[in-house]
């Protein structure tokens, strides 16, 4: 249970992450 | 709730770390888009660094940010985030190579600049960190050598990433971000410094002595240290300390021990330690008197953060460690409650505290149930494993209503689990403590 949960809030700041990135390169590349 | 709310918003502060020096590199000036994939894969290179970078901080033992979760799972996070980050890192060329194939030329060794040169040493040791900490057992390497290259590849993958960010200049050329992209990675090692400067100084002024030495059955040791010159610490009957023995805390040689003794008598506690391995087979011979290091208290693993209202616990081996803090302190408490032990041994001599078990059931509402591997020829008990159907035999009817503990090998947990998951036990109120980080 609490290796899942571990594991569960290491994913979501993973993907927290990958999605700011994007906007990053969105921001950089309008359009 | 209050250590809820603490851990969210400690998980809050770990993504203003990781992101901030991102967003930093959106300040003006900054240089134009080179297409969405190219900056998508440069800032996931950025995010991978920091990523790299909080993790010193994951592993400076804060007690107060390890609190709500248990410092167990914060290295399983630490251990899951690395990994992430050379996910990140190794998509950060692929993505780049995909957008603008021309620039595998620049891999050749010959015509390679200083700045590849930077990011492929930074990959191969971040590659090689991460290895060594995954399959650690497997190549064989032992333990404290291990902790040492751990801290080596981790400052060479982090310095390296650094160096690459720097000579490749994009992003960072201005000045005052050139600056802040060097003090905020510096600013991480020094959670390196602080963990192993800082912190072992103030556990050396913190001395404990031991008093007394116990032989008990099961080859195991039970060490008796009390604080020498100052008051020692308070603990939750459960939880475990790091042990710096014939080393000062300075040493990368301390090892986590649980803590035995009952909770309401921090003032002289005891360390139950099974000859295991080439560190733990020597424990017989500390010398009354030796000056010891402790580093705690440390975990989640205790009754005192689940008031229900009644235990079950479950060990294997010398798992029972924890579990006779918990006993001996409900005993000290007076504490009604009533409470199921599971001890699984290999045999009835080598059961570790047989007769204090007895003893604490006229105390509290204590059920032992002893499970032997090698019962003797008239033993009447439980015999083999722990099963589904042996935990049914012996649960009380209220089982939902009680909360369980189990500890001892990584196997012996695994299938315990899943024994009371078919149970029906609610996963939440299963609690173990995580070995398995390396």
């Amino acid at each position: 249970m609490r290796r899942r949960l571990a594991r569960l809030l290491a994913d979501i700041s993973a993907l927290m992450i990958v999605i700011l990135s994007a906007v990053f390169a969105w921001l950089q590349n309008p359009g | 709730m209050n250590l809820m709310l603490a851990g969210i918003a400690w998980i809050g502060v770990y993504l203003v770390l990781v992101l901030t020096p991102l967003l930093i590199l959106l300040v003006r000036p900054v240089p134009g888009g080179n297409g969405f994939w190219w900056d998508f894969s440069l800032a996931l290179g950025f995010a991978a660094t920091t990523m790299m970078g909080v993790t010193f901080a994951l592993t400076a033992r804060f007690r107060h940010a390890t609190e709500p979760f248990g410092i167990d799972i914060v290295y399983y996070i630490h251990r899951r985030i690395s990994i992430i980050a050379l996910l990140f890192t190794l998509l950060h060329p692929v993505l780049i190579f995909a957008a603008e194939p021309y620039m595998l030329a620049m891999l050749h060794p010959a015509a390679m600049p200083a700045h590849l040169w930077a990011a492929l040493g930074s990959l191969l040791s971040l590659a090689l960190l991460i290895a060594t900490s995954v399959w650690r057992s497997e190549l064989g390497i032992e333990y404290d050598r291990w902790r040492l290259w751990h801290i080596i590849l981790a400052v060479a993958a982090l310095s390296l990433a650094i160096v690459h960010i720097q000579l490749v200049g994009y992003y960072v050329d201005a000045p005052w971000k050139k600056v802040l992209w060097f003090v905020i990675p510096a600013s991480w090692i020094l959670f390196l410094a602080y963990r192993r400067l800082v912190k072992p100084l103030l556990i050396m002024r913190r001395p404990y002595r031991v008093t007394d030495l116990r032989e008990e059955r099961g080859n195991a040791w039970t060490l008796v240290v009390e604080p020498e010159g100052h008051s020692g610490f308070h603990f939750q009957p459960g939880q475990f300390a790091w042990v710096s023995l014939w080393h000062t805390p300075f040493a990368l040689r301390e090892h986590p021990f649980s803590l035995a003794s009952s909770a309401e008598h921090p003032e002289r506690l005891e360390l139950t330690i099974k000859e295991l391995g080439d560190y733990t087979s020597q424990i017989g011979q500390v010398k009354i008197g030796e000056a010891i290091y402790l580093e705690g208290p440390y975990g989640a693993f205790s009754i005192d953060r689940q008031p229900q209202a009644g235990y079950v616990l479950i060990a294997g081996g010398i798992g029972v460690a924890p579990f006779m803090s918990i006993l001996r302190t409900m005993a000290d408490r007076n504490d009604p409650r009533p409470v199921q032990l599971y001890y699984a041994a290999k045999t009835w001599e080598g059961l570790t505290f047989r007769e204090e078990l007895e003893t604490l059931a006229e105390r509290i509402d204590l059920e032992t149930i002893v499970i032997l591997e090698e019962p003797p020829s008239d033993w009447q008990g439980e015999t083999g494993w722990i099963t589904p159907e042996l935990l049914a035999r012996h649960l009380p009817q209220e089982r939902i209503k009680r909360c369980y503990f189990v500890d001892g090998p990584v196997p012996m947990m695994e299938a315990t689990q899943s024994a009371l998951h078919e149970l029906g036990i609610p996963a939440g109120d299963v609690h173990v403590e995580l070995y398995d980080w390396v």
